[in-house]
């Protein structure tokens, strides 16, 4: 299955020495210009520029210097609770396998590492994939969401992701269905402050919009295992559908906040809808 | 005094009953999966209903095993107020019952002054039609029924249930009386029905006799003593005979020793100082007035108690059960099996 490529850029200068794509703040070889300096400072005749050292009152030899593109860390930070196993109109699970493999196709084609860091539990260790420019380790980790059990009970463990993360900016795609707290959420947002987070809320439309109109209906929490009886009737449903746009809301506000802009996923993995998100 | 008591035919089934909290704990139904819970509004119609539903289904299940178990309403006394009064019909069954009535044509032929049998109706049928109708008139008394003639027979303690009584009366004019008629053991033994009763309204003893029978002064006595005791009010219905002289015919006592006794019995019945009346009936028509007199008399309302036989109920809890389930099901199907 070919789930196509998302194309990212972001708006901050790299800091690794490693060649890629992004604008860096690595001197080097690149077509961006940077300065001229001395002949002594940078020993590459072959930069040498003839107008520049007429100009020099000192009458010293000018080379020019350019900016190399660096490559960055990409990161998929997974909130993999149970909830992320709701099944609507698409498997959640699989919208999100589909997006890790998807990024980490993206970012060895961009030539960027790729690192994942799954949350799972509260008290081990996440589950961590260091980036790595390895073209089929992201891959590897997508295969095994396919089919693994999610089975956490909650989404505390996500505080625990930044600790993994490394000490060079990165880009960061934090996936989660975001049905926490807010509390949490915040928690999280400033954990990851250093980094360039990209919160992508996967959201189901046979959540909120595609409901039932009459019936009744025993719902469970697959985190909490809590149950609740739902009549299903018209005043309800919109109800429903208001809470969620309220939810929703309150969500862009807080990501607003952390001068986050959320990318939204409720029809499924697509990775023009990404790329859009970075070229809109 | 009107206490539901309830019963069962198989007690132990009772022990299933906690089965009933079952719904309470597991709601058993299919769950369809939802990403989390906290973000649904809240409903308070949906609350009530998951504990509609789950009060539903324990409903069933306990009037499922009620029903298993066999749950009947005991047999209970009911205290009931009737209309006049707790009447003891002795009917005499003697041979001379099955005699025709007296007939007042005078100087009779030869054959006339005996009675043809099959032409007439019999003194015997005659008074238990009448009292068929009589008791038939009362529904709210009580009735008991005694037979005598040699001995006499219990045939029907007291009563109020038309069906029975009117079987009672009726089942004995098949005309195959004896030739003795022992009235005093007839008495003593039909008052006997007041032993031991409340005396809850006025007492009746219909003697319905053609009275040829004579009263011992041991007799006399008890019968005195008994109706007394028991405060019965006495009617004889004294059906003439084809050829026999009346109550109240004036005989000197000679001629009454031989060939009246019933003017001695109605003598010591008028000197007790008791309640007593005799009716002197000599036709059909005189026999339904004097009955009609007494219904006319005996009007006070009297109390007695009745027992309510036992009644199956499982039937009445597998019926709500049925309902309840239909109800269950209903909901079963407006189940959501798929969230769409």
């Amino acid at each position: 299955m070919n789930l196509g490529e998302v194309h990212y850029k972001v708006p901050w200068r790299a800091s690794g020495s490693y060649p890629g794509h992004h604008a860096s703040q690595q001197k080097g070889g690149g077509l961006e210009f940077r300065n001229h300096v001395p002949l002594i400072d940078a020993p590459d005749p072959r930069r040498f520029d003839i107008r520049a050292s007429l100009r020099d009152p000192f009458e010293q030899i000018r080379v020019r210097v350019y900016q190399q593109t660096s490559s960055i860390p990409v990161y998929v930070i997974a909130d993999l609770s149970a909830s992320m196993s709701f099944q609507g109109a698409n498997d959640k699970q699989k919208v999100l396998a589909d997006f890790v493999a998807c990024m980490s196709y993206s970012a060895y084609r961009t030539g960027d590492m790729f690192g994942f860091i799954g949350c799972e539990d509260d008290v081990g260790r996440p589950w961590v994939l260091p980036p790595t420019l390895n073209r089929v380790a992201g891959n590897e980790i997508a295969q095994q969401l396919y089919t693994k059990e999610l089975r956490a009970n909650s989404s505390e463990s996500l505080l625990h992701a930044a600790e993994q993360l490394g000490g060079k900016r990165a880009l960061v795609f934090l996936i989660s269905d975001f049905h926490f707290p807010e509390k949490l959420l915040e928690k999280v947002l400033a954990s990851l402050a250093y980094h360039h987070v990209v919160p992508v809320m996967l959201w189901d439309r046979f959540e909120y919009e595609n409901l039932p109109s009459f019936g009744i209906a025993r719902v469970t929490d697959p985190e909490t295992n809590r149950s609740r009886l739902l009549l299903m009737r018209p005043s309800l449903k919109k109800r429903i559908q208001e809470a969620f746009t309220q939810r929703r809301e309150k969500l862009f506000e807080l990501f607003g906040q952390y001068g986050r802009m959320p990318l939204l996923l409720e029809d499924g993995f697509n990775s023009d809808e990404v790329t859009h998100y970075f070229f809109g | 005094m009107f206490g539901l008591m309830f019963g069962f035919s198989h007690p132990l089934v009772l022990l299933l009953l906690p089965l009933a909290i079952l719904p309470l704990v597991y709601h058993g139904q299919k769950t369809v999966s939802y990403s989390s819970l906290s973000i649904l509004p809240e409903d308070p119609l949906s609350d009530l209903a998951n504990i509609g539903l789950r009060v539903l289904a324990s409903l069933v299940i306990m009037s499922l095993v009620l029903g298993i178990a066999g749950i009947f309403q005991s047999e209970q006394p009911v205290d009931r107020i009737g209309q006049g009064a707790q009447t003891i019909i002795l009917i005499d069954s003697s041979g001379s019952m099955d005699k025709p009535f007296y007939s007042s044509k005078k100087n009779k032929t030869a054959a006339e002054s005996v009675a043809k049998f099959g032409t007439y109706e019999s003194k015997g049928q005659m008074a238990r039609r009448v009292l068929g109708d009589y008791a038939a008139q009362r529904k709210q008394d009580m009735f008991a029924l005694y037979v005598f003639s040699g001995n006499p027979i219990k045939i029907l303690p007291f009563t109020e249930k038309q069906a029975v009584i009117q079987a009672a009366i009726s089942a004995g004019s098949l005309e195959k009386g004896l030739a003795s008629t022992d009235l005093a053991a007839g008495l003593t033994r039909s008052l006997e029905f007041f032993e031991d009763k409340e005396f809850t309204g006025s007492r009746i003893l219909m003697l319905v006799s053609d009275g040829a029978a004579k009263l011992s002064m041991v007799a006399q006595e008890q019968i005195k003593f008994l109706l007394q005791k028991h405060r019965v009010t006495l009617y004889w219905f004294y059906l003439r005979g084809y050829n026999g002289p009346g109550l109240f015919d004036e005989l000197d006592s000679d001629m009454i020793e031989m060939t009246a006794p019933e003017q001695m019995v109605h003598k010591f019945f008028s000197e007790t100082g008791l309640p007593y009346r005799a009716y002197p009936v000599e036709n059909p028509d005189a026999l339904n007035n004097a009955i009609g007199e007494v219904n006319k008399l005996q009007n006070l309302p009297i109390r007695y108690q009745d027992i309510i036989p036992k009644r199956d109920l499982s039937s009445w809890f597998y019926g709500i059960a049925l309902v309840l389930l239909l109800l269950l099901l209903a909901t079963k199907l407006s189940e959501i099996q798929v969230w769409r």
